[in-house]
């Protein structure tokens, strides 16, 4: 019958001593690649304010984590600089600018990434949803508005607190949550600080 | 092919050697050799490595739990150093265990020190409120344990990786809705060449039933939503795939891995003809289901699969029997498709057709000594003609006059079966 080449035949060759380091430098490089792809953001990214969202009740709280949702998560494309049309699961790029109030507001949503603006951030982001309920200025979901907006995440969704307190975040109002995230060049965003009614709540250290 | 049998057949030999020395065929001492062989040649985990396993997933479990109580009294970087200290030492303490040729303890280390990497990919999320894409964890998790696995020669950590490239692929798939998730075979080819070279049963088996997650996924979710009969067809397909691959390497003395393929595709076989007897005998579900190109597609891998077991097997008393069953099976599907079923006798055709596959599994099961096969052809049997005491073919005077049919044909084969039998002389045990 069929004989493969055997794997551990062929590492046969390789000391037992070469082996275990090269599988504990290859398992440490990829947890520390994975931090240190996340630090570099926190470290270097150009920071954005963004105004929290009310979200279905069912997602507030989850085990032990918070989830957020943000103003600039739904987006209404026909009133947006950008593309028109998009997919779900499509990835996204949205150019946020500060507005009057200093938080982030989204003023384009396209397919492929647009040159980074004077003043403003690109963030990238996945499309999770092409019929969603509009907005209304209050940030409160309006679907007497039409289902013509669409869902964006940008990895910012997640907020993971020590067990047994995310009650607290979870039973403060949504308006006076705010978040600090920060941007890298080609787009990736991490939580860097979290503020109720402006003031610091959590910091986040890059390590 | 002796040599692909396990679990059972160490107990039926165990039982047989005792017989062997009591009336003299063999002497006590070559059974004792024979013992000892068997012992060697390994196959499932032993004691001490088993409990040192379970010692090392509770030692992983432990380090999940601290993970997950984001405990906020140690620094995160302290939390990351234990993490990536735990990790070394489990994975340098597999390395010194197999130095000493302790290969299940150092397994079982490996084992542990996969899981902590799935901790410490858990715990990077939570450091950076990384957001819950679960399947992309799931992916980095495997990678990690493919390399364990690879570089310190964990069956354990294997089992790992397979899991979680299913997992992934089962996420993906669930994310993208109606498209084949190709990608799957980019980490699992590699999975695969591991477990095939390996002559752990456990990895065998999880490797089959990832293989088979992937067949049963692509057909994509909307095919799923929007049932279609042409859906049965294409299961029976990939079970009758599994059945020849798994037989073919049970009668060839290998692969080990393919013969994991035979008790899966043996379960999806049953199940999907039972479900066929069971809606050509309903008026309303007696329809012909669409014929997909995916169904194309499983039967263009089932057929060759299925003829190439029937003329490379070499114990023909088991591969020509279960050949037969499985080209039946294939022709259920095919008799809905010609619109022959909603008739009086495409209903007859379709349960004669199924007792046949049923008797053909049951046959090639006594031919080859496979006693797994055997009795899956019984328990198809069985529950055939239960379903069709229960739902009978027209009035229970024609359920009657079948049964009596089929019965004398029945009756009439073993008469005849021991002059068959007589012209294949060569006794069973002696196959290669």
């Amino acid at each position: 019958m069929i004989r493969l080449p055997s794997a551990d035949a062929l590492l046969g060759r390789v000391s037992l001593l070469w082996r275990g380091l090269a599988a504990i430098v290859l398992l440490c490089g990829l947890i520390l690649a994975l931090v240190e792809s996340r630090a570099s953001i926190l470290r270097s990214g150009t920071e954005i304010r963004l105004a929290t969202a009310p979200l279905d009740p069912r997602d507030l709280f989850r085990g032990d984590y918070v989830i957020l949702s943000y103003k600039i998560s739904t987006l209404e494309p026909a009133k947006l600089d950008g593309d028109k049309s998009f997919e779900r699961n499509q990835t996204v790029f949205v150019r946020v600018a500060p507005g009057a109030d200093g938080l982030a507001e989204a003023k384009g949503v396209y397919v492929s990434r647009p040159p980074a603006p004077a003043g403003g951030v690109v963030l990238e982001g996945k499309v999770v949803s092409t019929a969603a309920c509009a907005v209304n200025p209050n940030g409160d979901q309006d679907c007497n508005a039409g289902r013509s907006a669409i869902r964006v995440e940008y990895g910012l969704e997640s907020y993971f607190v020590p067990e047994g307190t995310g009650r607290a975040i979870e039973t403060t109002e949504r308006k006076r949550l705010e978040i600090v995230a920060a941007v890298s060049s080609s787009g990736q965003a991490a939580i860097k600080r979290l503020l109720i009614d402006g003031k610091l709540v959590h910091q986040e250290p890059p390590y | 092919m002796a040599r692909m049998l396990t679990g059972s057949y160490r107990k039926r030999l165990e039982a047989d050697l005792g017989r062997w020395v009591g009336e003299g065929l063999i002497a006590p001492e070559s059974a004792a050799t024979i013992r000892r062989s068997l012992a060697q040649e390994g196959g499932g985990f032993k004691l001490p490595a088993l409990i040192g396993l379970f010692g090392g997933l509770l030692i992983a479990s432990s380090v999940s739990a601290f993970v997950a109580a984001n405990w906020e009294e140690i620094p995160r970087v302290a939390k990351l150093v234990m993490i990536l200290l735990g990790l070394a030492g489990a994975l340098g303490i597999s390395a010194r265990l197999e130095s000493r040729g302790s290969t299940g303890g150092a397994d079982a280390a490996a084992t542990c020190g996969a899981l902590i990497f799935a901790a410490g990919v858990a715990l990077v999320g939570q450091m950076y409120h990384l957001p819950t894409d679960w399947p992309g964890g799931a992916l980095l998790v495997a990678l990690g344990a493919l390399v364990v696995a690879f570089l310190l020669r964990s069956n354990g950590a294997l089992v790992i990786a397979i899991v979680a490239i299913g997992c992934w692929a089962g996420g993906r798939w669930d994310e993208g809705e109606s498209k084949a998730h190709l990608l799957f075979w980019l980490p699992f080819v590699p999975a695969l060449w591991l477990a095939a070279t390996r002559h752990n049963r456990l990895v065998h088996h999880v490797a089959a039933l990832a293989l088979l997650g992937w067949f049963a996924t692509l057909p994509g979710q909307p095919a799923f939503l929007r049932f279609d009969y042409g859906l049965l067809a294409y299961g029976l397909a990939v079970s009758a795939l599994f059945v020849a691959l798994g037989a073919l390497a049970l009668d060839r003395g290998g692969p080990g891995l393919l013969t994991a393929f035979l008790p899966w595709g043996l379960i999806g076989l049953i199940l999907s003809l039972n479900v066929e007897l069971i809606r050509i005998l309903e008026p309303s579900e007696a329809r012909a289901g669409t014929a997909h190109s995916l169904n194309y597609f499983a039967y263009a891998l089932a057929l060759p699969a299925v003829v190439g077991f029937g003329l490379l097997a070499r114990e023909r008393r088991f591969a020509w029997p279960l050949a037969a069953a499985l080209v039946m099976s294939l022709l259920v599907p095919v008799l809905f498709w010609s619109g022959g079923a909603v008739s009086m006798a495409g209903k007859i055709v379709v349960a004669a057709l199924i007792l046949s596959i049923a008797i053909g599994i049951v046959v090639a099961g006594a031919g080859g000594g496979v006693r797994r096969l055997s009795l899956a052809g019984s328990l198809l049997f069985a529950i055939a003609v239960v379903t069709l005491l229960w739902q009978t073919i027209g009035t229970l005077l024609d359920q009657s006059l079948f049964f009596l049919v089929g019965g004398a044909a029945l009756i009439a084969i073993a008469s005849g079966m021991r002059r068959l039998l007589a012209k294949f002389s060569k006794p069973v045990e002696a196959a290669p």
